[in-house]
Protein backbone atom coordinates (compact mmCIF):
# COMPACT_ATOMS: atom_id res chain seq x y z
CA UNK A 1 0.00 0.00 0.00
CA UNK A 2 1.41 3.38 -0.98
CA UNK A 3 0.70 6.46 1.41
CA UNK A 4 1.80 9.76 0.29
CA UNK A 5 0.60 12.56 2.97
CA UNK A 6 0.46 16.30 1.61
CA UNK A 7 1.09 18.78 4.59
CA UNK A 8 2.04 22.06 5.34
CA UNK A 9 4.65 23.29 8.70
CA UNK A 10 1.61 24.84 10.13
CA UNK A 11 -1.50 22.71 10.31
CA UNK A 12 -2.54 21.18 13.21
CA UNK A 13 -4.65 19.18 11.09
CA UNK A 14 -1.61 17.90 9.11
CA UNK A 15 -0.06 16.68 12.76
CA UNK A 16 -2.69 15.24 13.94
CA UNK A 17 -3.21 12.82 11.29
CA UNK A 18 -0.05 11.93 11.02
CA UNK A 19 0.28 11.31 14.59
CA UNK A 20 -2.79 9.14 14.39
CA UNK A 21 -0.93 7.03 11.12
CA UNK A 22 2.32 6.63 12.94
CA UNK A 23 0.42 5.36 16.29
CA UNK A 24 -1.34 2.54 13.95
CA UNK A 25 1.55 2.17 12.21
CA UNK A 26 1.15 3.24 9.04
CA UNK A 27 4.22 4.47 7.17
CA UNK A 28 4.08 7.28 4.48
CA UNK A 29 5.79 9.41 2.46
CA UNK A 30 5.39 13.29 3.72
CA UNK A 31 5.20 15.78 0.73
CA UNK A 32 5.07 19.61 2.28
CA UNK A 33 3.57 22.18 -0.15
CA UNK A 34 4.06 25.02 2.33
CA UNK A 35 6.90 26.02 -0.27
CA UNK A 36 6.95 24.26 -2.81
CA UNK A 37 4.01 25.44 -5.56
CA UNK A 38 4.89 22.78 -7.92
CA UNK A 39 3.67 20.24 -5.42
CA UNK A 40 0.76 22.57 -4.07
CA UNK A 41 -0.38 22.60 -7.52
CA UNK A 42 -0.03 19.21 -8.23
CA UNK A 43 -1.88 18.36 -5.00
CA UNK A 44 -5.07 21.01 -6.16
CA UNK A 45 -5.38 19.06 -9.42
CA UNK A 46 -5.13 15.64 -7.53
CA UNK A 47 -7.57 16.69 -5.17
CA UNK A 48 -9.80 19.36 -6.91
CA UNK A 49 -9.43 21.20 -3.82
CA UNK A 50 -6.88 23.48 -1.89
CA UNK A 51 -6.77 21.98 1.75
CA UNK A 52 -4.43 20.11 3.59
CA UNK A 53 -3.61 17.48 4.92
CA UNK A 54 -4.53 15.38 1.57
CA UNK A 55 -4.05 11.70 1.48
CA UNK A 56 -3.18 9.59 -1.11
CA UNK A 57 -3.67 6.26 -0.47
CA UNK A 58 -2.83 4.23 -3.78
CA UNK A 59 -5.01 6.53 -5.86
CA UNK A 60 -8.07 7.01 -3.17
CA UNK A 61 -8.06 10.85 -1.86
CA UNK A 62 -8.82 11.77 1.70
CA UNK A 63 -9.23 15.37 2.59
CA UNK A 64 -8.94 16.49 6.12
CA UNK A 65 -8.68 14.57 8.93
CA UNK A 66 -11.41 11.73 8.39
CA UNK A 67 -10.65 9.45 11.06
CA UNK A 68 -13.76 7.03 9.54
CA UNK A 69 -12.48 7.10 6.56
CA UNK A 70 -8.34 6.23 7.89
CA UNK A 71 -9.99 3.60 9.96
CA UNK A 72 -11.89 1.91 6.99
CA UNK A 73 -8.77 1.52 4.66
CA UNK A 74 -6.35 0.76 7.05
CA UNK A 75 -8.51 -1.71 9.00
CA UNK A 76 -8.02 0.22 12.22
CA UNK A 77 -10.08 -0.55 14.84
CA UNK B 1 -1.75 59.46 -1.83
CA UNK B 2 -2.63 56.33 -2.65
CA UNK B 3 -1.95 52.57 -2.38
CA UNK B 4 1.40 52.89 -4.29
CA UNK B 5 3.03 54.94 -1.31
CA UNK B 6 3.31 51.56 0.75
CA UNK B 7 5.61 48.74 0.69
CA UNK B 8 5.18 45.28 1.65
CA UNK B 9 6.48 42.13 1.88
CA UNK B 10 5.29 39.07 -0.41
CA UNK B 11 5.19 35.47 1.26
CA UNK B 12 8.36 34.81 0.03
CA UNK B 13 10.27 37.57 1.62
CA UNK B 14 10.81 40.08 -1.06
CA UNK B 15 9.64 43.63 -0.32
CA UNK B 16 7.74 45.37 -3.02
CA UNK B 17 6.40 48.34 -3.53
CA UNK B 18 2.59 48.26 -4.14
CA UNK B 19 3.59 51.16 -7.07
CA UNK B 20 4.17 47.87 -9.04
CA UNK B 21 0.32 47.68 -9.75
CA UNK B 22 0.22 50.98 -11.01
CA UNK B 23 -2.48 50.71 -14.21
CA UNK B 24 -3.84 48.06 -12.61
CA UNK B 25 -7.56 46.94 -10.64
CA UNK B 26 -6.46 46.07 -7.02
CA UNK B 27 -8.48 44.07 -4.27
CA UNK B 28 -6.53 44.34 -0.97
CA UNK B 29 -7.89 41.84 1.15
CA UNK B 30 -7.20 40.22 4.69
CA UNK B 31 -7.42 36.42 4.76
CA UNK B 32 -7.36 33.85 7.57
CA UNK B 33 -4.16 32.13 7.91
CA UNK B 34 -5.38 29.84 10.63
CA UNK B 35 -7.39 26.38 9.83
CA UNK B 36 -11.08 26.73 9.43
CA UNK B 37 -14.10 27.53 7.32
CA UNK B 38 -12.49 30.05 4.54
CA UNK B 39 -14.53 29.75 1.85
CA UNK B 40 -13.77 33.47 -0.48
CA UNK B 41 -10.45 31.93 -1.07
CA UNK B 42 -12.11 29.95 -4.12
CA UNK B 43 -14.27 33.56 -4.63
CA UNK B 44 -11.14 35.41 -4.97
CA UNK B 45 -9.67 32.89 -6.93
CA UNK B 46 -12.51 32.30 -9.45
CA UNK B 47 -12.60 36.71 -9.65
CA UNK B 48 -8.69 36.39 -10.22
CA UNK B 49 -8.70 33.54 -13.24
CA UNK B 50 -11.57 35.65 -14.97
CA UNK B 51 -10.53 39.29 -14.82
CA UNK B 52 -6.63 38.89 -14.38
CA UNK B 53 -6.04 39.09 -18.23
CA UNK B 54 -8.60 42.31 -17.96
CA UNK B 55 -5.63 43.89 -15.49
CA UNK B 56 -7.26 42.90 -12.11
CA UNK B 57 -4.56 42.08 -9.36
CA UNK B 58 -5.18 40.70 -6.36
CA UNK B 59 -3.12 40.98 -3.07
CA UNK B 60 -4.03 38.64 0.16
CA UNK B 61 -2.78 39.55 3.41
CA UNK B 62 -2.83 36.75 5.96
CA UNK B 63 -3.77 37.89 8.99
CA UNK B 64 -4.23 35.95 12.60
CA UNK B 65 -5.76 38.76 14.26
CA UNK B 66 -9.18 36.98 14.09
CA UNK B 67 -8.06 33.53 14.55
CA UNK B 68 -9.55 30.74 16.01
CA UNK B 69 -12.79 33.04 16.66
CA UNK B 70 -14.60 31.78 13.24
CA UNK B 71 -18.17 33.13 13.43
CA UNK B 72 -19.61 29.85 12.04
CA UNK B 73 -21.33 27.23 14.05
CA UNK B 74 -19.50 24.00 15.08
CA UNK B 75 -20.70 22.32 11.96
CA UNK B 76 -18.55 24.51 9.69
CA UNK B 77 -15.16 23.61 11.69
CA UNK B 78 -13.37 21.55 9.20
CA UNK B 79 -10.64 19.61 9.70
CA UNK B 80 -8.63 20.68 7.33
CA UNK B 81 -6.63 23.98 6.55
CA UNK B 82 -6.59 25.95 3.50
CA UNK B 83 -3.88 26.55 1.64
CA UNK B 84 -2.88 30.23 1.04
CA UNK B 85 -0.21 28.95 -1.32
CA UNK B 86 -2.21 27.47 -3.65
CA UNK B 87 -4.09 30.56 -4.84
CA UNK B 88 -2.12 32.43 -7.79
CA UNK B 89 -2.88 35.38 -6.84
CA UNK B 90 -0.34 37.03 -5.00
CA UNK B 91 -0.02 36.31 -0.85
CA UNK B 92 2.15 38.91 1.15
CA UNK B 93 3.65 37.83 4.66
CA UNK B 94 1.29 37.42 7.87
CA UNK B 95 0.18 41.10 8.95
CA UNK B 96 -1.43 42.98 11.31
CA UNK B 97 -4.70 44.84 9.49
CA UNK B 98 -6.22 46.77 13.08
CA UNK B 99 -4.37 48.18 16.13
CA UNK B 100 -1.39 49.80 16.48
CA UNK B 101 0.69 47.25 15.20
CA UNK B 102 -1.22 47.57 11.79
CA UNK B 103 0.05 48.29 8.38
CA UNK B 104 0.31 51.51 7.49
CA UNK B 105 -1.30 50.39 4.40
CA UNK B 106 -4.23 49.20 6.17
CA UNK B 107 -4.61 52.14 8.40
CA UNK B 108 -4.42 54.51 4.98
CA UNK B 109 -7.37 51.70 3.49
CA UNK B 110 -9.64 52.23 6.42
CA UNK B 111 -9.08 55.76 6.57
CA UNK B 112 -10.23 56.09 3.01
CA UNK B 113 -13.27 53.79 3.32
CA UNK B 114 -14.85 54.23 6.72
CA UNK B 115 -16.68 51.10 7.78
CA UNK B 116 -20.06 51.27 6.94
CA UNK B 117 -21.67 47.96 8.57
CA UNK B 118 -22.25 44.30 7.61
CA UNK B 119 -24.89 43.02 5.74
CA UNK B 120 -27.16 41.32 7.79
CA UNK B 121 -28.95 39.35 4.83
CA UNK B 122 -25.91 37.68 4.41
CA UNK B 123 -25.82 34.46 5.93
CA UNK B 124 -22.74 34.56 8.17
CA UNK B 125 -24.15 38.66 9.13
CA UNK B 126 -26.21 37.99 12.11
CA UNK B 127 -23.50 35.45 13.00
CA UNK B 128 -21.03 37.70 12.98
CA UNK B 129 -22.55 40.69 14.38
CA UNK B 130 -23.29 38.77 17.34
CA UNK B 131 -19.61 37.06 17.55
CA UNK B 132 -18.16 40.45 17.82
CA UNK B 133 -20.60 42.18 19.80
CA UNK B 134 -20.24 39.66 22.61
CA UNK B 135 -16.17 38.96 22.08
CA UNK B 136 -14.82 41.68 21.24
CA UNK B 137 -17.31 44.42 21.25
CA UNK B 138 -14.33 46.71 20.88
CA UNK B 139 -14.05 45.90 17.15
CA UNK B 140 -17.76 47.20 16.27
CA UNK B 141 -16.47 50.79 17.41
CA UNK B 142 -14.31 52.63 14.48
CA UNK B 143 -13.39 51.95 11.22
CA UNK B 144 -11.12 49.29 11.70
CA UNK B 145 -10.90 46.13 9.89
CA UNK B 146 -13.73 43.59 11.77
CA UNK B 147 -12.90 40.88 10.28
CA UNK B 148 -11.57 38.40 8.24
CA UNK B 149 -11.87 38.87 3.81
CA UNK B 150 -12.40 42.34 3.96
CA UNK B 151 -12.21 43.61 0.73
CA UNK B 152 -10.88 46.68 -0.68
CA UNK B 153 -11.50 47.65 -4.32
CA UNK B 154 -8.64 49.72 -5.96
CA UNK B 155 -8.97 52.13 -8.84
CA UNK B 156 -6.01 52.15 -11.45
CA UNK B 157 -4.63 55.11 -10.38
CA UNK B 158 -4.54 53.16 -6.74
CA UNK B 159 -7.29 55.18 -5.35
CA UNK B 160 -9.59 53.18 -2.77
CA UNK B 161 -13.14 53.07 -4.29
CA UNK B 162 -14.85 50.56 -2.66
CA UNK B 163 -14.48 48.91 0.62
CA UNK B 164 -16.72 45.11 0.95
CA UNK B 165 -17.34 43.59 4.53
CA UNK B 166 -16.44 39.83 4.95
CA UNK B 167 -20.68 39.72 5.04
CA UNK B 168 -19.81 40.78 0.76
CA UNK B 169 -19.00 37.36 -1.32
CA UNK B 170 -16.58 38.17 -3.83
CA UNK B 171 -18.76 37.62 -6.79
CA UNK B 172 -20.87 40.60 -5.56
CA UNK B 173 -17.82 42.74 -6.78
CA UNK B 174 -18.11 42.04 -10.25
CA UNK B 175 -20.36 44.72 -11.57
CA UNK B 176 -17.59 47.29 -10.15
CA UNK B 177 -14.97 45.67 -10.78
CA UNK B 178 -16.20 45.42 -14.60
CA UNK B 179 -17.07 49.10 -14.30
CA UNK B 180 -13.09 50.09 -13.31
CA UNK B 181 -11.41 47.98 -15.55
Amino acid sequence: MSVTIYTTNTCPWCDKTKEYLRANGVSYNEINVAKNKEAAMAMIQKSGQRAVPVLDVDGSIIIGFDKSRLDKLFNIR
Amino acid sequence: MSIYSFKAKTIDGEEISLEEYRGKVAIVVNTASKCGFTPQYEGLEKLYEKYHSKGLEILGFPCNQFAGQEPGDNTEVKNFCQLNYGVSFQMFEKTDVRGESAHPLFKFLTSEKPFEGFDMKHPIGERLYHALETNFPEYLEGDEVKWNFTKFLVDKEGKVVHRFEPTSEPSEMEAVIETLL
